[in-house]
């Protein structure tokens, strides 16, 4: 059943008892919470993923809930809990969505060495799978997310999940995480993006995350075969420039981009290695997103 | 400096390659440190991940493949690259009797 | 019982769980730091493929960072290796580094954070300038934990290498000097054991399970509680089989005034994990904790305190044991003219902290 055909008072119900139950790409996650703006946001951004009963397995449970403490009441908090305990500091009550995003994104980034976990935006056209990678700022989420509402399928923002077995870049189609002026950027660009919540003052700047497409959400089963591996750079009123990279420095450009490439020692090493083998490699600069979107299509095709 | 030396790849098999064109990203997996060597050092490495050399056989490697200027002190440079890649781990250099 | 104790004691018992259930067993298997160690006992117990597809990729993802971790373990001995040989001193890991060099079970599925060596205390100066000149700095501690620990603790502050950002302790004993059970070092170092063809050295089997079990009993920290535990359970079962071996075990616990911790290690690996022990030494480590009493009392904090999945809010008597064995270990460590003002000290510390 999709969360979009329950009630909010059945989802808060949920989220405040034994944890509401999500399918979200390959991994089966269990949230609680009593935060109501975490229940917003999953209404918001979440609608077209499924909920699973509870006789699937659940790759990771985590809640979101405010500490225990008296500072509660003074200036209030919210913790991150994953198979119950902190991993992380706790944050403004505020941010308890973004949170709650962040959170995931570690879970799935430390644990799940099944794949190489790339700092990475995928998305994809006709079978091809475009991977954006590269430092914060480098403006890779302002461009699939862009890319996303003009008819690519998002496979995931943040994070490419590089099956070491099959090649396959696997989807997590989540909210794309838009920072600072990408929100103007992406609302003007495509008035009818749903954006959630926008909170202030993270460590981040200001944060807002994007609704991914239903048709994404409805795909997430199928993988897609990377053909192109690009390190953005958005630079105000450049030309729109695809430079060829090198394999090899793209490989060491990738390695450093990696979560978990320590983690997978060789057989990291050797994955690296065949999605450079497999994909063309470029460096982009970019200041105009239709220009982009429209070279990229035309790769694509 | 040794005059009279064998390269080879360390003995434990730790140390892996690929080669694209005239650049080689080496991984060293004990370390986990990764390394992106072009042209003659790549050139090297492409030598000695296929067989031992011994340092006049390197040279004269170098010699045949590539237009190196008169005053280029070709037995310098060698030495120097040698000794940097094995401080790295990436190979190993035993004094030849 | 908890899923994780029948699974660690009858991996095969795994094959009937159903999904929920895999998720908790998954669950408390991440929380306990054992989740590669179980997927070592379901490799080799050959049903590592019969699992279910989902917990099979956590168990899998957690083998491969394992894997990743001995190549980094690896490396790392090999760069103490080559920092401390000018010093020409017998190298002597302990703990999980040494269950490794070792080869030892206990090594498998193993992850810790830091290496731990022994050193001769007249030494240990020359050592600490050695680290430093490879790399190494003491971890940033205000002057009273670097005193405290200089003057009563049985190691030097940890060290942490500046650009791998590993951490290093080195030991000159196993137990405080002011710990009542403290051993004399130099039994420790007489008795160890080179691994061949190698720098690296060992204490002697029965040593390194006596240090196991001081170092989880007297320590006050239950955190890595039950994998600590499955350590000595894998270390009595893999040495059980040499000759004379319980004999000699109970002999090393005198010599090293490590009786206690031998009676508490063997008692609660057999009450938790069923290792095998012959039923007159396990009687007989009982009964030297004659008083039944005080026997009954700590039974209940140990077997609390040491079973896994601590946090998942389910337990509260976990942590309240676990806060009393962590009373306990500092009364044993420290005479109460230390104890006192030492956790004064501590609570006043954390109240500065508060405060500013």
């Amino acid at each position: 059943m999709k969360l979009s055909a329950s009630s909010r008072k059945s989802i808060v119900q949920s989220l405040a008892g034994k944890g509401l139950s999500l399918r979200i790409g390959s991994f089966n996650i269990r949230l609680r919470s009593s935060v109501g703006a975490v229940a917003d946001h999953l209404i918001c951004l979440y609608g077209a993923f499924n909920i699973l009963d509870g006789l699937d397995f659940i790759d990771f449970n985590v809640a979101i809930n405010p500490p225990l403490s008296l500072r509660r009441y003074l200036r209030p908090q919210v913790n991150f809990s994953f198979d119950g305990y902190f991993p992380f500091k706790p944050l403004p009550y505020a941010q308890a969505p973004a949170f709650f995003e962040w959170g995931l994104n570690w879970c799935i980034a430390s644990h799940s060495n099944q794949f190489l976990i790339i700092h990475a935006a995928a998305v994809e056209l006709n079978g091809q799978a475009f991977i954006f990678a590269g430092i914060p700022g480098s403006g890779k989420s302002t461009l699939s997310a862009a890319m996303v509402c003009r008819g690519w399928r998002l496979l995931s923002d943040e994070m490419t999940l590089l099956c070491l077995s099959d090649g396959l870049a696997y989807p997590v189609p989540r909210p794309v995480s838009l920072k600072n002026q990408s929100l103007d950027i992406i609302r003007q660009f495509s008035p009818d993006a749903i954006i959630g919540s926008i909170v202030n003052d993270t460590l981040k700047g200001t944060v807002g995350h994007m609704r991914p497409p239903d048709s994404s959400v409805e795909r997430s089963a199928t993988p897609a075969l990377p053909t192109k591996v690009i390190f953005p750079k958005y630079k105000q009123g450049s030309q729109t420039e695809l430079a060829p990279l090198s394999k090899a420095k793209a490989l060491l450009k990738l390695a450093e981009n990696c979560f978990n490439y320590s983690a997978l020692g060789k057989e990291g090493f050797d994955g690296l290695g065949r999605l450079c083998d497999a994909t063309d490699c470029y460096d982009f600069s970019y200041s105009n997103l239709d220009e982009a979107i429209a070279l990229f299509t035309e790769l694509a095709s | 400096m040794l005059k009279n030396y064998t390269v080879d790849l360390p003995p434990n098999g730790w140390v892996w390659f690929r080669f694209w064109e005239d650049e080689c990203v080496v991984f060293h997996e004990l370390s986990g440190q990764i390394h992106l060597i072009a042209e003659m050092g790549a050139f090297l490495l492409k030598l000695i991940s296929e067989q031992p050399y011994t340092r006049s056989q390197l040279l004269a490697h170098f010699v045949n493949s590539f237009e190196l200027s008169i005053d280029f002190n070709l037995e310098e440079f060698l030495d120097k690259l040698i000794i940097e890649y094995q401080n790295l781990g990436l190979l190993t250099v035993t004094e030849n009797s | 019982m908890s899923l994780l104790r029948t699974a660690f004691i009858k991996p095969e018992s795994v094959l009937s769980l159903d999904l929920p259930q895999w998720s908790q067993l998954i669950r408390h298997a991440r929380r306990a730091n054992v989740l590669a160690r179980l997927g070592f006992y379901l490799k080799t117990a050959g049903i590592l493929e019969k699992i279910p597809a989902q917990p099979l990729l956590h168990i899998k993802s957690s083998l491969t960072f394992a894997k990743a971790f001995e190549c980094s373990l690896q490396w790392e001995i090999h760069c103490i290796e080559a920092a401390l040989k000018p010093l020409d001193i017998p190298l002597v890991f302990l703990k999980g580094s040494a269950y490794y060099v070792a080869g030892n079970s206990a090594a498998k599925g193993r992850i810790f954070s830091d290496i731990d060596i022994l050193v001769p205390e007249n030494r240990l100066l020359e050592v600490e300038v050695a680290l430093i000149n490879a790399g190494w700095i003491t971890s940033t501690l205000d002057p009273y934990d670097q005193k405290y620990y200089r003057q009563w603790m049985h190691e030097i502050p940890p060290m942490r290498h500046l650009r791998r950002q590993t951490s290093i302790d080195v030991h000159h004993n196993i137990l405080p000097k002011t710990c009542k059970f403290s051993p004399d070092a130099n039994k420790l170092l007489a008795n160890t054991v080179q691994i061949p063809g190698t720098n690296a050295w060992v204490l002697a089997p029965e040593d390194r399970i006596l240090h196991s079990a001081t170092h989880l009993f007297n320590g006050g920290e239950f955190e890595q509680g039950f994998r600590d535990l499955s350590d000595l359970d894998l270390l009595l079962k893999e040495f059980a089989s040499q000759e004379n071996f319980w004999t000699q075990l109970r002999y090393r616990a005198e010599v090293l005034n490590q009786q206690t911790a031998l009676c508490y290690a063997l008692r609660y690996t057999n009450k938790i994990l069923n290792t095998p022990i012959p039923p007159e030494i396990l009687n007989n480590a009982a009964n030297r904790r004659n008083a039944k009493l005080s026997l009954f009392f700590l039974d209940l904090l140990f077997v609390s305190a040491l079973q896994p999945g601590y946090g998942c809010h389910n337990n509260p008597w976990t942590e309240i044991a676990r806060f009393c064995l962590f009373v306990r270990s500092h009364w044993l460590k420290m005479p109460v003219s230390l104890l006192l003002p030492h956790l004064l000290k501590k609570s006043l510390k954390q109240m500065n902290k508060l405060i500013a």
